[in-house]
């Protein structure tokens, strides 16, 4: 089964974990999910797909109540982004779920009406969490074509999606990167298959860079801190990307 | 609002059980305050110090019944939330079924209501122990009460550490009055639980 750790604690505002489920089945891809929590008010960041719900939904009520999730953050499309929408949106049928605007008619084949989505335009734009202001900030094909990292300015901590995202070998546990150099051999296939654009990389880099980030959170793999953070902007940035290994 | 689903009750009874781990938390700290407390005051509080050693035994047992009911929760909106993605499937299967009427579609039902019959079973055994445990804490927390009334009159023997003595009596009491209350609606959403 999954858990729940606490990453980030400043009183009543925290950033929790779902981390790597070590009894997952190897076929599924193992995500991280993030619940970020202000004054007893919660989203849920990329909550993941159809078949691992039970866990994540069981680590996160260990944790904390979660009826008191307020809204759901998909970053992207993918199945093991949102997938398990319908299972949330039958817990509470009144969850709202942040999506890029370009996923906006492709994500309810997941689930929902027309009431669930609040559309995120390219340009990204601030999330009000209980009076705490998060920020959706654009990550366009990275690797998705319409695709959103989370900022806390305030944590200083970025939920970065797939970027970071490191497939770790089953028996590597870690929650936060110890060794860079080889958890980033982890992440270069990765990274140099998955992400398309190398303009829309150099933007990212550029913009990223400039931000106050103490823990960069990936939805696969483990966390960045302080350095780490940094170095990792300036791997990407030099990664040469949209290329298919020949052979 | 809609009609309470199973997910959203068995996340009641869990927010219930970690209320009361709260409480047993605070109550045990507050044990181990009285007894200091009653070794200071001595022979001025004899009564107390019997009593506030009783009260440390209740509230180790409490904490302890607490620990098991938090598993048998966490194991029960595990298997709730099980259930959940199995009726999801069994939702589209049906409906399915009802259009085409295939073969293998019907088997797939079949199947999915094997599953779900399973974790049904599982379910009641979780929550028939989960009851049982609420009992158990029910019958310490009537234990307590008693103890709470003993330590209130035990107080007013306290000479000097009377006043001290009477303010742990009452805020031992308070914890202890909050706890009924809260496993009696547990009890009731234990009772309303069936998945079908
Ligand atoms: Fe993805
Ligand atoms: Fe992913």
């Amino acid at each position: 089964m999954k858990r729940a750790f606490t990453i980030y604690q400043n009183g009543e505002h925290i950033w929790r974990v779902i981390a790597r489920d070590p009894e997952r089945p190897d076929f599924l891809i193992d995500t991280n999910e993030y619940l970020i929590s202000y004054k007893e008010k919660s989203i849920l960041t990329d909550p993941g797909g159809i078949e691992i719900f039970p866990s994540v939904f069981a680590a996160i009520s260990a944790a904390a109540n979660p009826e008191n999730i307020s809204a759901l953050f998909a970053s992207h499309q993918d199945p093991d982004i949102i997938s398990s929408l319908s299972l949330w949106l039958e817990f509470n049928p009144d969850l709202p779920c942040y999506v890029p605007w370009l996923w906006a008619g492709f994500i309810p084949h997941f689930g929902g009406n027309k009431n669930t989505f609040i559309p995120i335009p390219d340009e990204g734009m601030p999330i009000n969490l209980n009076g705490l202001e998060l920020r959706a900030i654009p990550a366009h094909y990275l690797h998705s074509s319409g695709n959103l990292n989370l900022y806390d300015a305030t944590a200083k901590i970025l939920f970065s999606g797939d970027i970071g995202a490191a497939l770790l070998p089953a028996d590597d546990t870690q929650m936060f990167v110890q060794d860079f150099d080889k958890v980033i051999k982890h992440a270069e296939g990765f990274h140099r298959r998955w992400m398309g654009s190398e303009p829309a990389k150099r933007d990212w880099c550029e913009r990223v860079s400039k931000l106050d980030i103490d823990m960069m959170c990936p939805q696969h793999g483990a966390i960045f801190q302080g350095a780490d953070v940094q170095r990792f902007i300036h791997w990407f940035d030099e990664l040469k990307i949209g290329v298919m290994k020949k052979g | 609002m809609a009609a309470m689903n199973d997910l959203m009750r068995i996340v009641r009874i869990n927010e219930n059980i970690k209320t009361v781990v709260t409480q047993a938390r605070r109550i045990n700290l507050l044990a181990l305050n009285a007894i200091l407390l009653s070794r200071r005051a001595g022979k001025l509080a004899l009564g107390f110090g019997v009593i506030s050693d009783e009260l440390r035994t209740f509230s180790k047992d409490l904490t302890t019944t607490m620990r098991v009911l938090m598993t048998l929760s966490y194991g029960s909106v595990a298997i709730v939330s099980q259930f959940q993605r199995y009726s999801h499937v069994n939702y589209i299967l049906q409906t399915t079924e009802k259009a085409s009427h295939h073969q293998l579609v019907r088997q797939r039902l079949a199947f999915s209501n094997k599953k779900l019959a399973e974790l049904e079973t599982g379910l009641n055994k979780v929550y028939q122990d989960l009851a049982r445990y609420i009992d158990d804490a029910e019958t310490a927390g009537r234990f307590g009460s008693v103890i709470a009334r003993s330590l209130k009159i035990e107080a007013t023997y306290g000479g000097g550490f009377h006043q001290i003595l009477a303010q742990i009596a009452t805020e031992f009491s308070y914890y202890i009055d909050s706890i009924p209350g809260i496993l009696q609606q547990i009890q009731g959403y234990l009772k309303r639980n069936s998945l079908r």
